[in-house]
């Protein structure tokens, strides 16, 4: 009791843990059929895209900065791997290894042009968010591209040991972020960054190889997130991922970090996006138009930030 | 004077933040008409008692009293509207707006009717036609020079019909001829009973302006005193004249060879042409005003900032490093002025503070040793007597003296040769300084040679070896510990 107690108080992630449980509960006082396990299957096979693109803008975020071309790079990311993959021209690891240092190179775009103009991030995102989706348009001529690889298919719809595929990769970049945030020397200084720029540069840290660094690494991620939504519709779209940039940073705030930048967790992330996804879930579910979903969807992330202020404020006097 | 002519009236006022006391019953008149000099060092107190006077923050005790009636309750607001107004040192206009439209600003409605621009232009105008000031009143504020922003300033509290104006350093931006034309200025509003009260470091323009001129010392009111009572000697006396006791601790090291040799040195518009050397075991410190280019100074030494001219040399090699990490690689350590903005990570804890910036030393893979990190910050924390309530806590919540010597471990984990400490003892309580003070002579003794910037005369004097003497970017002055009294450094950093 008292660890469980310590857990909801003492760890940043306790307030949208204990939101998220309240959530899951109420929908499955309303149907039946919220929890099941193949539902539950479900949820994680939707989020999983949103979830890898998340974890990537959190570093950013909790740097200080913002990258709202996540949505365009997932374009040009998905129209790159179709292209590559396009009538079994090149392998299979070819065509995602490509497609993983395009997004690194968007990124890292992002970030050379944030660490030498100075000018915000958001500013600088935006011009290569409208930038992205015109070179995907641009690649594709416009059109969907069909005909890919037949193991691409895999990576989006199929399943190993029974758990679909997409599912994995969101394991597996939930594991490799928070090792990278909690455990390593580059963590622990985008944190830094984040919590005092000039501080952190006088104390040695070489600010600008950072800040370059974690749009490299929101641009993999986005690249990944492509190569998923690719292989999942099977087909290129250019006008796949479009608003991807807003759930994704709808997510990191929702999980506690701060938009000021300085604090900020994978896990917290990781619970912004189920939380999302099990409110979408739910009211498809219970038979909620989805026009009202967003209403109420953007009502619930209002409240979410607003209740955890209160909480972190409660948290203080426990 | 006769007591009805007495337009402002503080009555032992003492103010305290977290415990230190920062102003110690303090009194003054102020007569309408007059125009008074308020002097004394950096940190003695004035700006507070500006803050005081314009209701930004309410004293502990003590009343205030304007035109016979105690301001006490009264928000900002109500104490401009009473006839107060403030000239800041850093102006306070809206650069995208016109001459006109600043000095209308909030105050567009006139008698319950709204003034039209054009109403506003003409009463500007026929404001400046009376104090014969040639500014176009449609002149976006931005295109002005900072002389006549500051004009445009005085002018919108003219217009607020102000009794009573304050200026924090009215003077320091202003070239000599400007300066010519503000003391036009200030003798004209005198003439019209409007009262001054403005602060300088410049003892010139304290004796030629003023009536009164009242000493601010250490939060306490050393005096009020007529130009014929005192002379600038006596003046910086009173400024400075603390009792220095055993406060700081003695001791007397041979000083080694020559570590930093610095030729010739210019980082436009900070600072030009600064010799010279910094020996092993010796503290050199640098005193001079805030914004005389000192920091500056320790700023390009450490690769903060850039210098545009000249040389620097460590231990007879070539040195020019091109961001603080080389610095730090090079063997120097830096502690900044500000330890909010320059130092604190304010949401890390002790151990992730000093160890900020060095953790290649813990680097085990891409991973961080952490428990060898906190095995060595643990250490470095009992060394400098650290004291925390809980263990992980937020250095944020530490009390300042307990940060400073948290930046200090971060110095010290790098076993750095050189170290520059730009402030080291700003704003932290008293027995935290003699930490300090104690530490740094253990550091000259092993032979480190430090380079300490400091606006506290009293500590800059007692710790220093040599001192060098900055005022407005240039090198004054070098005295050797002997031959460097209060007074012949604060002659040199006005100068």
């Amino acid at each position: 009791m008292k660890e469980l107690k310590a857990f909801f108080t003492k760890t940043p992630t306790g307030g949208i843990f204990l939101a998220l449980i309240l959530v899951c509960a109420l929908f499955s006082s309303m149907t039946s059929r919220f929890l099941t396990p193949t539902n539950i299957s479900v949820i994680l096979n939707q989020v999983s895209v949103n979830a890898i693109l998340a974890f990537g803008v959190t570093f950013v975020i909790i740097a200080g900065g913002i990258d709202l071309s996540l949505g365009s790079l997932v374009a040009v990311c998905g129209v790159v791997v179709a292209l590559l993959s396009q009538n079994n021209e090149y392998s299979l690891w070819l065509a995602i290894i490509g497609t993983l240092i395009a997004g690194i190179a968007l990124g890292a775009l992002n970030g050379i042009i944030v660490v030498l103009t100075k000018v915000p991030p958001f500013i600088v995102t935006l011009g290569t968010m409208t930038i992205g989706r015109g070179v995907a348009l641009i690649l594709s001529k416009g059109r969907p591209i069909s005909d890919l690889n037949e193991s691409l298919n895999f990576l989006g719809n199929g399943d190993l040991f029974g758990i679909p595929i997409p599912i994995l990769f969101l394991v597996l970049s939930y594991a490799t972020c928070h090792i990278l945030l909690t455990k390593t020397i580059f963590g622990r200084y985008v944190k830094a960054i984040g919590g005092n720029e000039m501080a952190s540069y006088v104390a040695g840290v070489r600010v600008n190889r950072i800040k370059l660094y974690v749009y490299m690494i929101s641009g993999l991620f986005a690249a990944l997130a492509g190569i998923l939504l690719t292989a999942r519709i099977n087909t290129g779209q250019p006008n796949a991922g479009l608003g991807f940039e807003l759930d994704a940073i709808a997510a990191v705030i929702i999980g506690g970090t701060s938009t000021r930048g300085g604090k900020g967790t994978i896990t917290g992330t990781l619970l912004g996006v189920l939380f999302i996804g099990v409110i979408n879930n739910g009211l498809d579910l219970i038979n909620v138009s989805a026009y009202w979903q967003q209403v109420i969807m953007g009502g619930i992330i209002i409240l979410a930030v607003v209740l955890d202020g209160l909480y972190q404020k409660l948290k203080m006097n426990i | 004077m006769a007591e009805q002519d007495c337009l402002l009236k503080i009555k032992g006022i003492s103010l305290a933040f977290s415990g230190t006391p920062i102003l110690k019953s303090v009194d003054l008149s102020l007569y309408q008409g007059e125009i008074h000099a308020l002097v004394g060092e950096n940190g003695a107190g004035k700006s507070s008692l500006f803050k005081c006077i314009l209701g930004i923050i309410s004293p502990s005790q003590g009343e205030i009293i304007f035109l016979n009636e105690s301001l006490s309750g009264y928000s900002i607001r109500d104490i401009l509207r009473k006839g107060i107004s403030m000239i800041h040192q850093e102006l306070m206009l809206i650069p995208e707006l016109t001459v006109a439209e600043n000095i209308f600003l909030g105050r567009e409605t006139a008698q319950g009717k709204r003034m039209g621009l054009s109403e506003i232009n003409q009463a500007t105008t026929d404001l400046f036609r009376e104090y014969d000031l040639d500014i176009l009143v449609g002149a976006f504020v931005k295109d002005l020079s900072i002389a006549h922003q500051q004009i445009i300033e005085i002018m919108r509290s003219v217009s607020q019909k102000a009794r009573l104006i304050l200026m924090d350093e009215p003077t320091s931006s202003l070239t000599e001829k400007e300066v010519v034309f503000f003391r036009q200025l200030i003798f004209r509003l005198k003439s019209e009973g409007i009262s001054i009260v403005f602060t300088s470091h410049k003892m010139d323009e304290v004796f030629d302006f003023s009536d009164k001129i009242s000493v601010l010392r250490d939060g306490e009111m050393v005096g009020t005193f007529s130009k014929a009572e005192v002379d600038p000697m006596s003046l910086v006396q009173k400024m400075v004249g603390r009792e220095m006791k055993d406060f700081y601790p003695k001791a007397l090291s041979e000083v080694g060879q020559a570590i930093i040799r610095v030729n010739d040195l210019s980082c436009a518009p900070h600072f030009e042409h600064v010799n010279f050397t910094l020996h092993s075991g010796e503290v050199l410190g640098l005193s001079g005003l805030v914004g005389a280019g000192r920091s500056d100074i320790g700023q390009v030494l450490f690769g903060v900032k850039k210098k545009t001219s000249g040389t620097m040399q460590l231990k007879g090699q070539e040195y020019n490093p091109g961001n603080p990490s080389e610095a730090l690689r090079a063997g120097l350590g830096y502690l900044g002025e500000d330890r909010k903005e320059m130092g604190i990570i304010p949401e890390m804890n002790i151990t992730e503070n000093m160890s900020l910036g060095l953790l290649d030393a813990y680097r085990k893979f891409l991973f961080i040793d952490q428990e060898k990190e906190s095995l060595d910050a643990a250490e470095m924390q009992s060394r400098l007597s650290v004291h925390s309530a809980k263990e992980g806590q937020r250095i944020q919540n530490l009390s300042g003296g307990n940060q400073q010597k948290v930046l200090f471990g971060r110095i010290l984990l790098n076993n750095p040769e050189v170290l520059i400490l730009d402030e080291p003892t700003r704003g932290i309580d008293v027995m935290s300084k003699f930490e300090i003070y104690t530490l740094i002579l253990a550091l000259k003794k092993q032979g480190k040679a430090i380079l300490l910037i400091s606006s506290d005369l009293p500590e800059l004097l007692a710790m220093s070896d040599r001192v060098i003497v900055i005022s407005k970017g240039k090198q004054m002055a070098e005295l050797s510990r002997d031959n460097a009294s209060p007074e012949k450094v604060l002659e040199f950093s006005l100068h």
